[in-house]
């Protein structure tokens, strides 16, 4: 569903991401690993949106999607979260989830002026599936909780439930586990693997390698922005030159 | 049926009903020398008051809500009550060149109009700016405006200004102000609780929690969904119509417009009141305005120390109440329930 062709990222003189290349397919857990430095969350951010590519092609379900801006891409289904918690602070649980909707809905400015009864009703559509969606991610009772009160933990998975409400059929997850102690990591795994049947594919980005390898179907490995493997977590494991990466040369 | 009483009492509704209910009636009771005998001074500082509370939630909507400061909304005060004046004046602009002139009543609104497109090309260049970059942007802007209007003599009577700004009238029933603002501040009442309410709508709306998206994080904005660009430029258009509007309301009742009025001390002023009040909630606004425009107006005497007196207030609120009279008020109810809780248990 998402095909990344020759993709390649230059600041200045620095070739960040060089001529990348990997598939995803329809339904897959796929996951985006390297050593720090190796220009993973540099290709996330261009999937998403962010960073725009020199060269190379991204695009999803046929579509080219590669230099388009960020609010565009997350209409065209593909929704992030983020290495470091992007939540909207001063909002309740409830309210980030609506903003979460907002590629979805489509009140503008009249009806809102007015409160026109399609308004409201759209309104109260939107409130009734931000409640579904904190009971999926179990975080039900927590929708009037202003969102940067919630433990940290928590902050994550308001993130993702917020990505979750705008429909995605991608989604995108940037170190997802970073700082959650085991027990929140496991609830974190049985999460994404909830996600996945609900027929959305993931992208992950991750550091902790045994997280990923639990439950990722195919992940790519990337060292100083070359793709050096692909493949299965298996295959990925036995690969000489992920060792070497990861452990350091063998000199 | 205690319990019922107390919630009546506390819910917003009732309190808001109760307030605009007072707003009319005791005015109407002065009028009528039932209480206190009639003061003209007293429905002017009222209708001052409900311009103002017109301003600076106009202000509120691009500030609070949306996180975007202006140092320069006087410029759009001014277009307003130019526009507005220059389509109805029988003496100047329309009524000078092609001998024709509009109602006010229908003027006031399209002045808020061309207010707001000028709101909208002000986002062309403000869209890129932030913090300080923004807030010098919008000061030139106010400039700009002042030295347009000053300037182009031949159009608006340059420094001088123009007089004798007709009145408002709808089918027949005019809103005179030269003997008593009565009649007026209704009229002006009538429009503030309008845009109180299209405001909370706007900010209760999908197109206001793109706002306070803007506002929170943009980077997670722009990742939801949210045209930062386009929504910015909407913020700022609704807060020119709003201070637009208002501008035309001001030069209706005051009969008299030059480019003074709309220095950029007017907009600093626009500023410490909303900062005063409280940015970013419907009730901020109002006591802003309330507050300082009381304060101006019983200052008088000490008129040449007014900027160096709303310096002082900005800068004790941004160090001590950021949020406000609002905010203050929030932590006072606050401390005092945390009270009560430790002394029941």
């Amino acid at each position: 569903m998402l095909k990344v062709t020759d993709l390649t990222i230059k600041f200045g003189g620095l070739i960040a991401v060089d001529s990348v290349n990997f598939e995803i397919n329809k339904g897959d857990i796929f996951g985006l690993i390297g050593p720090n430095g190796a220009g993973k969350t540099t290709s996330f951010n261009m999937i998403s949106g962010t960073f725009k590519p020199t060269s190379g092609t991204i695009e999803l379900n046929g579509q080219r999607i590669d230099g388009k801006p960020m609010y565009q891409i997350n209409k065209l289904g593909i929704a992030r979260t983020y290495q470091n918690i992007n939540l909207f602070k001063s909002m309740t649980v409830l309210e980030n989830l609506l903003v979460g909707q907002h590629s979805r809905l489509s009140s503008g400015l009249p009806s809102a002026v007015l409160r026109l009864g399609k308004q409201r009703h759209e309104e109260e559509a939107a409130r009734k599936k931000a409640l579904e969606i904190l009971k999926f991610v179990s975080l039900d009772g927590k929708e009037e909780v202003q969102s940067n009160a919630l433990p940290y933990g928590e902050q994550r998975i308001l993130e993702i439930g917020r990505a979750l409400a705008s429909d995605p059929s991608l989604l995108l997850l940037d170190e997802p586990a970073a700082g959650m102690n085991p027990t929140e990591k496991n609830q974190l795994a049985d999460l994404i693997i909830k996600i996945r049947a609900k027929g959305i594919t993931v992208l992950l980005v991750e550091h902790d390698m045994r997280f990923v390898m639990g439950i990722t179907d195919r992940i790519c490995v990337l060292n100083y922005g070359k793709r050096i493997a692909l493949g299965t977590p298996e295959e990925v494991q036995k690969n000489e030159e992920v060792i070497t990466a990861y452990l350091g040369g063998g000199d | 049926m205690n319990n019922k009483i107390r919630d009546v009492l506390k819910s917003k509704k009732s309190i808001a009903i109760a307030a605009v209910a007072l707003l009319v009636i005791v005015p109407f009771m002065m009028e009528h020398n039932i209480i206190l005998r009639q003061s003209k001074y007293f429905y002017l500082l009222l209708s001052f008051i409900c311009i103002y509370t017109i301003v600076t939630s106009g202000l509120d909507i691009l500030f609070g809500y949306t996180g975007q400061v202006s140092f320069g909304h006087a410029g759009f005060f001014c277009i307003g009550a130019y526009a507005s004046v220059l389509m109805s004046h029988p003496e100047w602009g329309f009524g000078k060149w092609f001998g024709i002139t509009l109602p006010p009543i229908l003027t006031i609104f399209l002045a808020a109009l061309i207010a707001a497109l000028f709101g909208i090309l002000l986002s062309i260049p403000a869209n890129k700016l932030v913090f300080h970059f923004l807030a010098l942007l919008t000061i030139a802007f106010n400039y700009l405006v002042l030295l347009a209007v000053s300037n182009f003599a031949e159009l608006t009577n340059g420094y001088i200004g123009i007089t004798r700004v007709p009145e408002i009238n709808i089918f027949g029933f005019s809103f005179s102000t030269i003997s008593s603002k009565y009649k007026y501040y209704y009229l002006v009442l009538f429009f503030t609780i309008l845009f109180l309410i299209v405001k909370q709508h706007i900010v209760n709306s999908r197109i206001g929690r793109g706002f306070i998206s803007i506002r929170d994080n943009l980077m997670a904005a722009n990742g939801c969904g949210v045209n930062i660009r386009y929504y910015k430029t909407m913020s700022f258009a609704i807060s020119a119509f709003y201070v637009g509007f208002a501008g035309a309301l001001y030069a209706h009742m005051i009969g008299f417009i030059s480019p003074d009025t709309f220095v950029q001390n007017t907009s600093v002023i626009f500023i410490t009141m909303l900062l005063f009040g409280g940015s970013g909630n419907l009730l901020g606004p109002i006591l802003g305005a309330t507050i300082i425009t009381t304060i101006q107006e019983s200052l008088q005497p000490l008129a040449d120390y007014r900027m160096l007196i709303y310096g002082i207030v900005i800068l004790i609120i941004i160090l001590f109440q950021p949020k406000g009279i609002v905010g203050l008020g929030k932590n006072i109810s606050e401390s005092m329930k945390r009270r009560g809780g430790e002394g029941n248990a």
